[in-house]
């Protein structure tokens, strides 16, 4: 007589053996009595949990759900990211898009830097290094998040825009932050998005996403904002799994936030 | 991408609850658990695929957020007690507290099993998804979900057999 394991029996009162399978289960069943005590422990197991758990859903569920759901935007962290996402998409332009490097992703802690070439013909191409970047340094040391900081370079010609989005820890207990950055210059706007990290007293680069113009061909400044197209999901998707695999546990609330800013990103204790 | 899922997920919420309860064994706790679970999802749409199914990513958004928040009570030694005041359907108060009894003692049994066996178990005992659908959401092997969950299955019964007083003190 062949033995029946417990994962075969359990298989067969949880209905995932197929029909012939379940009919040499019955079979076997007829001669084995330790295996129909398995069986029946199974089946009690099963019935407890149903028994016990089902009510559940026949309760009225709590308005604070329903309302979690319902939401509009309220201001909240989650929200302004939603929303600063959406407007980011309208922004790429349609030409860049037509070169397929529409957007970069550049994720690592050493050699990532970000290539800024406007296209307004006013200005030459520049070059941000990212991870010396004393400005977002400045901003995310002091700004909370959904606040902006906003700086004018030297000659006023280039304004910078930093709005931190999230502040969280990650696997190491560092503090990390994503954030929106945007170069200004007139009425034109180039964003990018990234995640930074608090190491030695400086906030290192993990990951951007940028949008990354090619100068030569969109030197028509005739362009519109009209003619701009959706983000290309991909990236966005890889950029959040790079945020979701460092953070560990909840973003900070406001309070905790706003603690940290007041002590100079020194843990207390 | 656009699509609206507030009405799906609004019909979702009852087993979402229950799943939650099954993994926190408190009420309040599974509350907040199924609101944090939505409120990420809604943060989030652009990783639905909507020709996807959205019980699954909502329980592995629910898992996710457990896991994290589980290791952080552990490592402060916090216990969780099961909520007494959450309202529960019962037409007279005696069936009522009969149905809170069992659901305590069932959650008390089940707070002594290791987290992947919990898992396996709400997933498919309580909420009754296959051992395939339950394997795509907990992203492990067919027969890693079979062995937690004979084994989640067998320790549940020795624990409701034998020490159903002691898991119920406390409690009344």
């Amino acid at each position: 007589m062949t033995k029946l394991d417990e994962e075969t029996l359990m298989a067969y009162v949880d209905g995932e053996l197929d029909p012939p399978r379940a009919a040499e289960v019955e079979a076997l069943l007829a001669e084995d009595a330790e295996a129909r005590a398995t069986v029946q422990m199974f089946r009690d197991s099963a019935a407890a949990l149903r028994g016990a758990f089902d009510p559940i859903l026949r309760e009225p569920v709590p308005e604070r759900l329903l309302a979690a759901v319902n939401a509009p935007p309220t201001g909240k962290v989650h929200d302004i990211r939603l929303a600063r996402r959406g407007a980011w998409s309208r922004f790429l332009p349609q030409t860049a898009w037509a070169q397929a490097a529409a957007v970069a992703l550049l994720v690592g802690t050493g050699a990532g830097y970000l290539t800024a070439q406007w296209r307004s013909s006013a200005l030459e191409p520049t070059a941000w290094v990212v991870n010396a970047d004393p400005l977002l340094n400045e901003a995310l040391d002091t700004t909370a998040s959904g606040a902006t900081f906003a700086r004018q370079d030297s000659d006023a010609r280039i304004g910078r825009e930093i709005l931190p989005l999230l502040t969280f820890r990650d696997g190491r207990g560092r503090y990390c932050r994503e954030f929106e950055s945007s170069f200004v210059v007139a009425e034109d706007r180039q964003i990018s998005y990234g995640v930074a990290c608090r190491e030695q007293g400086a906030w290192q680069t993990q990951a951007l996403m940028a949008q990354q113009l090619i100068t030569p061909t969109l030197g028509d400044p005739g362009t519109e904002l009209s003619e701009y197209v959706p983000a290309m999901g991909g990236e966005v998707a890889s950029f959040d799994a790079v945020i979701h695999q460092l953070m560990v546990g909840e973003p900070l609330a406001p309070e905790e936030e706003a603690a940290l800013l007041d002590r100079g990103w020194i843990d207390q204790r | 991408m656009s699509e609206d899922i507030r009405p799906q997920l609004i019909a979702l919420l009852p087993r979402l609850r229950r799943f939650a309860l099954g993994l926190t064994g408190a009420r309040d706790d599974a509350d907040d658990l199924v609101q944090a679970a939505c409120e990420r999802a809604l943060s989030r749409l652009h990783q639905w695929q909507p020709d996807t199914r959205l019980d699954s990513w909502m329980f592995r958004i629910i898992k996710t957020i457990w896991i994290d928040q589980w290791r952080g009570q552990r490592a402060r030694g916090e216990h969780v007690e099961l909520d007494e005041a959450g309202p529960l359907v019962g037409t007279n108060g005696r069936h009522t507290s009969e149905v809170r009894n069992t659901l305590e003692v069932v959650c008390r049994a089940m707070e002594q099993l290791p987290d992947e066996q919990r898992l396996a178990l709400t997933l498919v005992s309580v909420d009754g998804l296959s051992y395939e659908e339950a394997a795509a959401v907990l992203e492990v092997p067919i027969g890693t979900v079979m062995s937690r969950l004979a084994r989640a299955r067998r320790r549940l019964h020795e624990l409701l057999e034998t020490k159903p007083a002691t898991l119920a003190r406390g409690s009344k």
